[in-house]
């Protein structure tokens, strides 16, 4: 193993299962996945020109994870692409949407959850990995516009799927 | 009035990826937009959950074990390369028994080079400074972190608070240390980061701290009570030691 790879590399260990584990949604999958994204990292990183390691290695990650899908579960896949051409109606903000408590959390990890493939993708890229525009548009391939419209649309349906299931607590 | 602002500044805004000028005009907007308004303070609530380590899924440290084993070389028998003049041997028709000795060889020479336990704990060092790993339970106060730990853990680590000593407490989170669970909590010494490991042991003696560098970070290690402890931190060796003492004294 290059020495880089070590120090560039393995850190971002926790980044990829968490991405493997929020696209696949279970974590049996998510391991064997991120265990062949670092074989893959390792058989490419001669190709790494330096830069962002952790978008390198997260790009790897989600494309190991795609086709993952696209063998495994090609229905579940196709289905969850279509609905991101649906627009999402726009709910307005929900001042009553508090978070505070554990139970809270735990709505929010199922709405999270339920939200379809590209959109729990990149609201996991922005706000639980905290990348920035540009590295999401590295590493999902998508241009910076595009970025910005669907974590604007994703934002907008986590609110109603809150929103839908605080109604239904009620 | 109905809102003309375009939607996607606001998250845009919220990102922090507008320049100050577009930044400023979705300011001004916010304050006379209602709507607007109340959407962002209700993503800045979201947010703030959204971002807690309960929704971070760190990878297990079995997962991490294996990916290290199989990317090191050291471990990777998918390198036959290594040893082209034995692989001439075996394609020059050299047979079995070339293959067994290359074998043989091959492994005796692949051996794992094991990680020390604590090189093993300065890398879970290195890793809980990333950003949201440090703690699962952040507090001060001695009398929230050992609860927090209740039911979490098959044992009662020992938790106290040495702010008086300048070295305070700052939280605390599940760890796995050698395959087995471990309490870490976190205290701070000025701007370093200590990190005290503490797992229980069979081994009932005591026995006084020795203090070990690795890779910079120095590693003070002794047992008490039925508990291994291990501070990790780049904090000089001598304070260090002195925290080691406040511990166990």
């Amino acid at each position: 193993m290059p020495e880089r790879f070590d120090q560039l590399i393995l850190p971002h260990m926790d980044a990829a299962y968490n991405l493997a584990r929020w696209i696949l949604g279970s974590p049996a999958d998510a391991d064997d996945v991120v265990q062949e994204a670092f074989l893959r990292a390792l058989r490419f990183f001669d190709g790494f020109r330096g830069g962002d390691s952790r978008a390198w290695l997260l790009k790897i990650v989600r494309n190991t994870s795609y086709s993952w899908l696209r063998k495994n579960r090609p229905a579940t896949f196709a289905e969850e692409f279509d609905e991101t051409l649906h627009s999402t109606e726009n709910t307005t903000a929900n001042a009553e949407t508090q978070l505070l408590s554990r139970a809270e959390t735990d709505r929010l990890k199922k709405a999270l959850e339920t939200l379809p493939l590209a959109f729990r993708e990149v609201l996991v890229l922005r706000e639980i990995e905290g990348l920035s525009y540009k590295e999401i548009a590295d590493v999902t391939g998508a241009a910076m516009g595009t970025v910005m419209s669907s974590l604007s649309r994703a934002r907008q349906k986590l609110r109603s799927e809150l929103s839908a299931t605080a109604v239904k607590e009620v | 009035m109905a809102c003309t602002l375009q939607h996607e500044l606001l998250d845009a805004y919220l990102d922090q990826e507008l320049g100050i000028e577009r930044a400023l005009e979705v300011e001004s907007h916010l304050a006379s937009c209602r709507q607007c308004a109340s959407e962002v303070e209700s993503w800045k609530e979201i947010r703030a959950p959204l971002q807690s380590s309960v929704l971070y899924y760190r990878a297990p440290a079995q997962l991490e074990d294996k990916i290290r084993k199989m990317v090191s070389p050291s471990h990777a028998p998918e390198t036959p390369e290594k040893f082209p003049w034995f692989q001439r041997w075996i394609w020059a028709g050299g047979g079995a028994v070339f293959a067994a000795a290359a074998l043989l060889i091959a492994f005796a020479i692949t051996r794992p080079a094991t990680i020390s336990p604590n090189e093993a704990l300065v890398d879970n060092h290195v890793r809980s400074l990333m950003p949201g790993h440090l703690m699962d339970v952040i507090s001060t106060d001695q009398h929230t972190v050992k609860p927090w730990f209740d039911g979490k853990l098959e044992f009662a680590p020992p938790v106290q608070d040495f702010a008086a000593a300048g070295y305070p407490l700052v939280g605390g989170r599940l760890d796995y240390v050698d395959g087995h669970q471990a309490a870490a909590l976190v205290y701070h010494r000025a701007l370093h980061v200590i990190n005290l490991y503490i797992w229980p042991t069979e081994n009932t003696a005591s026995s006084s701290p020795t203090a070990q560098t690795i890779r910079g970070y120095n590693v003070v290690s002794w047992r008490k009570n039925g508990f291994e402890f291990r501070a990790v931190s780049d904090l000089n060796t001598a304070e260090l030691r002195d925290f080691a003492h406040l511990v166990a004294p």
